[in-house]
Parts: structure tokens; sequence; C-alpha cells
């Protein structure tokens, strides 16, 4: 056979990848424009923006370090490249092409684990999820990071096969995911008992050496860049990761962080612990029984955590990581039914054809259903607020926001980052500041936001009762989208002098 | 076998010989240097030219700023912008390197007093205050001593805050004020005269939802040890000097009654700022302060007044208003 026809082969045998890959695209492309920046795919962006014009023009930026939860040196000034050369959608994009590349990676491993249903299957149940979906069009840390966490596993399963350049490809996967988000940080002691446990049939104490190997270069690379950065890495680490639930919101009961994760993924759970039961059913080698409940174990690993930090908001972030490896158990265990049932029943195959699509479509549908926390508004609703504020604007003053307005102010590039108020919290101090800014005529916008018909916190009312006391502001726009709604004011310049303004 | 075997085994000694490669090439050692510094290029190696010493006290209030190392030229142009009369400059000194001759001699030769904050990032306090650092402390003593000109000296800056490692909650207030004290006896012993003591806590004192600062009061390490009190404090959009500093004022001033000046301040660029200025400027006499010095330096937020000109102009004026 030619080259050529060789190539045309695997291209045309590999067609349950393209059907999955096409699938991915339909369900996730749209997203790419359908919404305007979340608060973390804005701050993102800035940050990279930032850290370009740090290195190009040595401007001094945030000590983003000391609070992200990955490097920004790493993802954020990609996306932001990507921003500069086709907005939001191209730097989503980005993402999106990881995804592509990840889900890719899931159908290879698949296939070179178990056979290429198995690896279809596989990657299909990964793309069609919510979470798959939503991180294909999300511009965060998240799909860079899981993109490369499915790379050293692969290169982890590759390694048995001879290949030793797979072996430092694994660890500086791992370290690369790792400096990304420093939550996958757990899934590391999954990928090296992948590792041990696929190369165990071949020579159990060379695959323990090359588990040992992996192990120990992670640790001395992430050890040295710990030291590089300096303490702001650290404590971006100890703040975001590692104490997370000391330092960020409201604890959340255990119990609704299990549920929400059930939700989430609970269908690729009971898949995964199916094909646990089935390989042990069918006297499979412990070593594949044991590799099964380790994919098991990868796929739980995030709500336990966020169960034990008590932390619900995070779920969404750090579920996703686990979903590779969750999607190969998923599969096995359709797979591997399919055989068992196809022996023991008459039209057992075609039964199992339908378990099958079934579990796909419950994937989706709940996946379509449950919708991810992290999204942004919709694009016309962020429009009319984004429109309101720069009609609104006067230079030179101050623009006050409930909350952040990370949205709005990547919308607005134009009004400096200092004129910028975010109100947060509000005591006396604060609260007499903003009157008197107000009556001296140094805010012009003000944004207020709603939920379910009445502000969100108490400091949004006693602003919105100097609002009214003022005489001078005018409702410029109401935004809604479900049950939110954001209102901006306009605040008119004072006429005549104002006592007491410096 | 063989192979795979030796594969196995080199990847961590690569990775361990790069990454501690790239480290001695790019990270400041964490061990004090002893050794006296080195000549660094347009500079002579017998050290800074000498300088006249800067006589009489300070003016009341005074104007300082703090800045990077090229001190000469900054000074020459915030005088140029600002028409202030530059009395203080203030420097960062990491602990572990050698005394900043250079640096101290530009600001003596362009009339300034030097004010030297030493950083101690990388050294655990308690092994300051048991000793562990008297070899490199003499050596500092005695280059300061050489110096002859009067510096003014701080440690460990902005300690009841919770951002630096030896501050809150790395480091309790006794053990950094047993490193204080230590210090200034090792200086003591050496028989240093021509040192100030600045001991310069942060504004902030509040205990917030994850993170936590404390009243400055905790942290101070005694009259005897100390000559001078600096408050760190920068006034966001829309503060009040009150709001900043006024809580902290009062709580040192319950402890002593040592002169008490700004260490390091600033006013957020915005509409706002050219009015904070001034209100900055007018409440140093309100509250008895001795002066203030400018944070001139884009660090976590571009506090440079460089520009701004309407922050320019108020702080032109207010200096001319606290000079009549």
């Amino acid at each position: 056979m030619s080259e050529e026809n060789a190539l045309a082969k695997r291209f045309n045998d590999a067609w349950p990848l393209w059907a999955v890959l096409i699938s991915q695209a339909v369900l996730t492309v749209p997203w790419l424009w359908r919404t305007a920046p979340f608060t973390d795919e804005a701050l993102y962006l800035e940050a990279g923006h930032a850290e370009w014009a740090h290195w190009l023009h040595h401007v001094h930026g945030q000590d983003y370090a000391s609070w992200f939860s990955g490097a920004p040196t790493l993802y954020p000034p990609l996306a932001a490249a990507a921003d500069s050369a086709g907005g939001l959608p191209a730097a989503r994009a980005v993402s999106l092409v990881l995804m592509f590349a990840t889900t890719a990676l899931i159908y290879l491993m698949g296939g070179r684990l178990f056979n290429r249903l198995i690896g279809g299957l596989a990657g299909a149940l990964f793309a069609v999820g919510g979470l798959g979906v939503h991180y294909g069009a999300f511009a965060t840390f998240g799909p860079f990071a899981l993109f490369f966490l499915t790379l050293a596993a692969w290169a982890a399963i590759r390694v048995r096969d001879g290949g030793f350049g797979w072996l430092p490809l694994c660890a500086l996967a791992l370290v690369t995911a790792n400096a990304a988000k420093y939550a996958t940080l757990p899934w590391d002691p999954v990928v090296v008992l992948l590792l041990v446990l696929h190369g165990w049939d071949s020579g159990r104490w060379e695959a323990i050496g090359r588990a040992c190997s992996v192990t120990a270069t992670v640790l001395i690379i992430e050890g040295g860049l710990l030291v590089l950065g300096g303490a702001d890495y650290a404590r971006g680490l100890v703040a975001t990761t590692l104490f997370r639930s000391i330092h960020w919101g409201a604890p959340s009961s255990a119990a609704s962080v299990l549920a929400r994760a059930f939700l989430l993924t609970g269908v690729l759970v009971l898949a995964t612990a199916l094909g646990v039961v089935l390989s042990v059913l069918k006297h499979r080698p412990k070593a594949l029984t044991l590799f099964l409940c380790v994919l098991l174990l990868a796929a739980v690993l995030a709500p336990i955590e966020q169960a034990r930090i008590h932390q619900l908001p995070s779920l969404d972030k750090n579920i996703g990581f686990g979903l590779p490896f969750a999607a190969l158990g998923a599969g096995y265990a359709l797979g591997e039914g399919r055989s068992w049932l196809g022996r023991r029943l008459a039209g057992g195959r075609l039964i199992a054809a339908g378990a099958s699509i079934v579990v796909l479509v419950a994937v989706l549908v709940s996946g379509r259903l449950e919708g991810v926390q992290f999204r942004g508004p919709g694009i016309v609703v962020a429009g009319q607020i984004v429109t309101a504020i720069r009609h609104s604007y006067r230079p030179g003053t101050y623009v006050i926001s409930d909350g952040g307005a990370r949205m709005e102010q990547y919308y607005l590039p134009r009004i400096p980052q200092q004129n910028w108020i975010g109100m947060f919290a509000t005591g006396e101090g604060a609260r007499d500041r903003i009157a008197n800014q107000i009556s001296c005529g140094e805010v012009s916008v003000i944004v207020l936001r709603k939920s379910a018909g009445s502000y969100d916190h108490p400091y949004d009312k006693s602003i919105a009762r100097l609002l009214n006391g003022s005489g001078r502001a005018t409702l410029a726009a109401v935004a809604t989208q479900g049950s939110y709604s954001t209102e901006v004011y306009r605040m008119a310049s004072p006429g005549g002098r104002s006592g007491g303004c410096g | 076998m063989r192979r795979s075997w030796l594969a196995t085994l080199v990847m961590p000694v690569v990775a361990a010989a790069v990454t501690a490669g790239v480290l001695a090439g790019t990270h400041h050692t964490t061990v004090p240097s002893l050794s006296p510094s080195a000549p660094q290029p347009g500079r002579s190696a017998a050290g800074p030219p000498s300088v006249p010493c800067l006589h009489g006290p300070l003016p009341k209030p005074f104007t300082g700023i703090a800045i990077n190392p090229q001190i000469t030229a900054h000074v020459q142009a915030f005088r140029r912008a600002t028409a202030a009369p530059i009395n203080l400059v203030e420097f960062y000194n990491p602990f572990g390197q050698p005394f900043q001759r250079w640096e101290a001699a530009q600001a003596v030769q362009t009339g300034a007093l030097p004010l030297i904050q030493l950083n101690p990032r990388h050294t655990p306090l308690a092994k300051i205050a048991s000793g562990g650092y008297d070899p490199y402390l003499r050596l500092y003593a005695d280059a300061v001593k050489a110096f002859r000109c009067q510096v003014v000296l701080s440690f460990g800056h902005e300690m009841n805050g919770w951002w630096y490692p030896w501050g809150l909650p790395e480091t309790t207030p006794a053990t950094f004020i047993a490193a204080w004290r230590h210090i200034h006896d090792v200086f003591a012993a050496r028989h240093v005269t021509n040192v100030t003591w600045s001991w310069d806590p942060s504004h902030l004192y509040q205990h917030f939802r994850t993170k936590s600062a404390s009243p400055a009061s905790e942290w101070y390490p005694g009259n005897k040890y100390v000559d001078w009190v600096g408050v760190d404090g920068y006034l966001g959009p829309g503060q009040t000097f009150r709001e900043i500093f006024a809580y902290q004022l009062h709580n040192i001033r319950s402890v002593t009654r040592k002169p008490v000046y700004l260490a390091e301040t600033g006013v957020a660029g915005g509409p706002g700022q050219a009015g904070q200025i001034a209100q900055l400027f007018a409440s140093l006499r309100g509250y008895r302060l001795t002066g203030l010095v400018w944070f001139d330096l884009n660090r976590k937020q571009p506090w440079r007044l460089e520009g701004r000109p309407a922050g320019i102009a108020a702080f032109r004026k207010a200096v001319a208003q606290l000079r009549h």
C-alpha cells in the first residue's frame, strides 16, 4: 500500500472521531458569540494584555500571581494575543481548539487501551456533555490545563510501548497543566498510577521506575518554578487552591456539593462504576480492574475535594479535570457491556446499542438542562448595558458599579481602570464618600443589579436612595436576563457650586 | 531494557540540573552575602565619592519621595515638575545585601536624607533575633558607620499587615520586636551613631474576611529603640485622610510621643486626585505630622505623578502652601 493510501485509510478509519468532532463543533461554536465575557474571562484577558505590556514595554501591572489560581504568565498572554487578533470569539476559539485536541486524545487513548468503538464512545461522551461544551467556549485556564492533563495521560499510556520520548512529554505536560491551573494537582497521582497500571504486565519494576521518574521530575521542576516565581506565586497557590476554603466565599454543605456534582457528571460516574463491575464479572486481569478504579477515582476527585472544603462555586470549574478519565471509564462500560450482552442475549448487541444511545442522550440532555454557572450575560443584554454606560460617561468622572464590572471594563477600555469603583460592601464611611462623590458631580454613571426584582445587597438600597435624593439621576437602561436585571443610571452634572467639594 | 532504565533514571537528573541552572542564573541568593559589594559599571570600586554631609534638622513638615535606584535623575525630574524641596529620599535594600552606599551618597548629593528600608524577604526573623545573622549585621553596621553622614534606617516596614513574609501571619509581634531590638543592639555595640531608627507600620489594622492586619502598637519595639515613627498608607479613589490614617495615628500616639510622619503615601489617579492631594498636605499640620514621603513608583498601582498634570499641579500648589 502506498503511503498516500495508508494515510487515506487511517483518515477513513477515524470516522468516529470526525463524527464526534463535528458534533462538538455544532454544539459549541454558537457559544463563541452568544455571551459577553464572564468575569473570569474578562479578568484573564486583562491580565494577559498586562503581561504583554510588561514584556514589551516594561509597564508595571498588578501582581496577579498572588491571587490567581494559575500562573498569569502562561495562559492569559495566549488568550490576550488571540483577543487582540479577533476579539473575545478568537480567545474562546483557542479553548475550542484545545477541547478538540482533548477529544482526539481521549479517542486515541480509548482505541489504544481497548478498541476503536470504546475510543469513539469515550470521545462522544466527553464532547457532548455540558461541561465539554462549556469549556469549548470559555476563555479561562480550564481548557488549557485540561488539554495538558489529558496529554500527560496519553503520554503515560504510550510509554509502555517503548517510546521513551513519551516519558519527558508526560512529565512536562503535567507540569504545564499544574502551572496553568493549580487545581489540576490532585490528578497528578492519577496519571502516575496510569503509568504504573498500564505498564504492569510488561514489567512491574520498570513501570514503578517510570512512575518514580515522572514523579521526581515533576516535583523538581515545580519546586524550581515555585522558587523562581517567588512569594507571590506561593501566596496564589496557597490562597486559591491549597486553603481555598479559608479564603473564599461562604461555605456550602457537602451534600449540596455532591448533589450538584451528580447533576453535572453523575451519568458518566455511574457508567464508569459499571465498567469496574463488568471487569470484575468478566474476570479481567486485576491490573485492568485497578486501572478502571483509578479512572473512577479521577472522576470523583473534584466532588470529593470540593465537598471536603465545602465549596460549591469552584466545583463547576474543577470537575472538568476528571471528565476525560470518566469518559474513558464510561466508554469502556458501554463497549464491554455490548460484547457481554451480545454473548448472553439474542439481540443483546441491539439492546447494548440502545443503552449506549440512551446514555449519550442523557449526557447531552443533562448538559443542556444543567447550565454551567459560569456564563457571561447574553450578548444583547451586555450590549444594552455597555451602550448605556458609554453614552452616559463623562470623561474624568467615576463609574460606580454594584460589585465588579469586568465585562463592562472589557468593552470600554477607554475608561481608565482607576475610574471604575466596584462596590462590594459599604460601611458608614464609604457610603458618605459615595454620597459626597455623587453630590460633587464626580460620578457620571451608576450600575446597580437586581435579583428576582429586588436589590442583591443592603448597600444597593442605600445607593438607590442616594440616587433618588440627588434629583440628578436618570435611568439610562434596564437590561434583563432571566431573574436578573441591571440598571444603568446617568448622573447629570450638578449646576452651580457644590459645597464641600475639593 | 538497559536503555529504558537509563532513560528513566536520567530524566529527573536532567530536570534537576536544568532547574538548578535556571535558578542559579536568575534567582537572588537568600543567604546573606558577607563579602563587600562588587563594583558595578560606572561605580568606583573604592566606594562612592566622598560627599559633604547634611547638617541641621529637617524642615517641618518635610517632603520626601520613595524612588528607584536612579536617584539623582528621579529627584531632579520630580523637583522640576513639582518645585518641591526633596528633604528625604527613600529606597529599598534587601536584607542580606550590602549597605547601598552609592544610593545613599546620591541622596545626600541631592541634598536629601537617605531613608533605607531594610526588607527581610527571605530571612526568618527569629534567626535574626537569635543572632544568626550577626556577621552580616556587623558588616552592615560598619558600612553605615563608615558612610559618616546621617541615614534613616527602617527594618521590616508594614509588619502589621499580611502581605509581607515578615508580617502577619508568618511573623508574630514578639518575634518582630525581638529582631528589631537585636539589630539595634548590634549597631549600638559597633558604636554606630549616625542612624535614625524609623519604625514604619501600615495604616491598616482591621480584620478582613480572609486576612488580618493589626493595630501598630502591638509591634512597637519601645522608645529606647525607635527615633521616628513612619506610617504607610495610600488614598484610593475618594478616600479621605481621616478614613485611612486616623485610627493608626491615634493608636501609635497611645504608646509613644516620638515624631510621626508618613513614610510611604500616595493618591490614586482619577478625577478626585487633586483634591485628595490637597487634603493630604493640609492634614499634616492637623495631625501634627513631621512630614511625608510620596511613593513615586508604579508597583501594584501606578502611584507615580508623572503624566498626571492635575495631580502635579495640585502637588505643586500644596507644597507651596506648606512652605508659607
